[in-house]
């Protein structure tokens, strides 16, 4: 896969940027603040993860934990710890971008509820360390869940809206298409 | 030798990523242990960002705060007639309570006239929109657009229309975050009525908080009615926060009277205690230093 140059690289971080604030915002919306209400699903782990299997090199991982970051500022939750499981997330899932690639929609549905149920037991899990309240399980099952379907409606959005697509896959078709 | 320097480069600007990476996450952990310290930098440095973004928080609310309106008035639209009906029951019954409330009023203010009564202060408020979340199961707080050039000011009390919503816990220039009384964190000291038990209202992440150290169990009653104290001067005395909900082995219950479900405005309260008793009254001996000093002043 050729690397993307300068300008295309900013532009990538820029509407990652764009999108990601979105997110922030959609997931932060006061619709129903009752404690058992749904959770809302965790839009910005999709975002970056859509935009990490598709640009990697256009997704800088301190610039998805500088968003977790912020989101967790904003949100009144552990401050640090949604970045760092955010980041942990998404780089997990990039590192396995290129068997994703090749698997097909089934494998990135399956590595994003990993990635999700995984990201959520590391905060269970530094909040048990800390002695910190841990949240009700089964809404922490249902956000999970939430964050799978969400992730399908990201990828319709993006896809097919948006038109974000794969880099590398454009890349090849750019270099037979050359040769 | 170009290809050298592009080389050099490459592995250059992967030791740099890598060093920020270090660097922020050893960042996120240092404020994970401020925020799990209670520090307070942590609350500025989140009403400092939530000053920032108010705005664009404000123009998505609003669209989306709409949309989900729009639906719930058309599932309400499907049942119009059978709240039509109810309405109007209500109506009736409440013009007889305004004609007693109204007569009541009368007697009252005629009783403190005799009386001559001095009333406490009135408390103020200032009202904001909701203008986000917290969005997670993590806490329980919602960000108004109302802040310190409003008057806000810290540990005030949030009300809705029918109840206590939670307490003031970050104030900015333009915004105020207010801790729900559902978050972990919370907790209000609050009397039970008819029976005047005290008891601190304690925030469990779920839609009932518990009332801790509750002095005793007897005379409290499913429906019973549970208001602030006014303990520590931080909340005015009396403000409804719900009713019991249940009393079961690990203590009771309070149904929360605000509407959490659909909370859009919120008041927030401007209230100071109208008497501070700071220092002991003349009937109290003074303290041995204080006594001396009184018999060598040359004055006396």
């Amino acid at each position: 896969m050729a690397a993307p140059s300068s300008p295309t690289r900013w532009l990538n971080g820029l509407v990652l940027i764009a999108f990601g604030w979105l997110a922030v915002l959609l997931e932060l919306a006061p619709l129903n603040e009752e404690a058992g209400a749904l959770p809302a699903p965790d839009l910005l782990f999709c975002v970056c993860a859509y935009f990490a299997l598709r640009r990697p090199t256009g997704t800088p991982a301190v610039l998805v934990g500088l968003m977790g970051l912020v989101r967790d500022l904003i949100s009144g939750g552990p401050v640090g710890l949604g970045a760092l499981t955010l980041l942990a997330g998404v780089e997990t899932v990039r590192s396995v971008s290129e068997t994703i690639r090749r698997r097909g929609l089934a494998a990135e549905l399956l590595m994003i509820a990993i990635a999700s149920v995984g990201m959520i037991a590391l905060n269970v899990l530094a909040l048990v360390v800390t002695f910190s309240p841990i949240p009700d399980i089964m809404q922490l099952v249902l956000r999970a869940a939430g964050t799978l379907g969400a992730y399908v409606l990201i990828y319709l959005f993006m896809r097919f809206i948006m038109r974000v697509r794969d880099d590398a896959w454009r890349d090849r078709s750019l270099s037979s298409g050359a040769g | 030798m170009a290809r050298d320097r592009g080389d050099i480069g490459k592995e250059f600007g992967r030791l740099v990523s890598r060093a920020l990476m270090v660097a922020f996450v050893l960042i996120c952990v240092v404020l994970f242990a401020l925020w799990r310290a209670d520090n307070p930098r942590i609350e500025r440095m989140r009403m400092m960002i939530a000053d920032w973004a108010s705005p664009s928080m404000e123009l998505t609310s609003g669209p989306l705060s709409a949309g989900a309106d729009m639906i719930e008035d058309f599932e309400n639209f499907t049942r119009v007639y059978e709240q039509n009906k109810s309405l109007r029951r209500e109506i009736q019954r409440l013009r007889a309570w305004r004609e007693q409330a109204q007569q009541l009023e009368r007697e009252n203010a005629q009783l403190r006239a005799l009386n001559n009564l001095k009333l406490g202060d009135r408390v103020g408020y200032v009202a904001g929109e909701v203008i986000a979340d917290s969005g997670s199961p993590f806490a329980q707080s919602v960000l108004i657009n109302i802040g310190a050039f409003d008057g806000v000011s810290d540990g005030a009390a949030a009300v809705d229309g029918e109840g206590l919503v939670g307490r003031v816990v970050g104030v900015g220039d333009r915004a105020t975050r207010v801790l729900l009384l559902t978050d972990f964190s919370s907790r209000v000291p609050v009397k039970v009525l008819p029976s005047g038990r005290r008891a601190i209202l304690t925030g469990e992440g779920v839609d009932a908080p518990r009332l801790s150290f509750l002095e005793a169990m007897a005379g409290v009653a499913p429906g019973d009615r549970v208001m602030t104290t006014g303990d520590g001067g931080v909340f005015p005395p009396d403000l409804l926060v719900g009713n019991v909900a249940v009393i079961g082995e690990t203590g009771a219950r309070v149904q929360i009277r605000a509407d959490y479900e659909r909370l859009e405005f919120v008041r927030i309260l401007r209230y100071r205690p109208s008497t501070e008793i700071s220092t002991p009254g003349g009937l109290v001996i003074p303290a041995p230093e204080t006594a001396g000093a009184l018999e060598e002043d040359p004055l006396e």
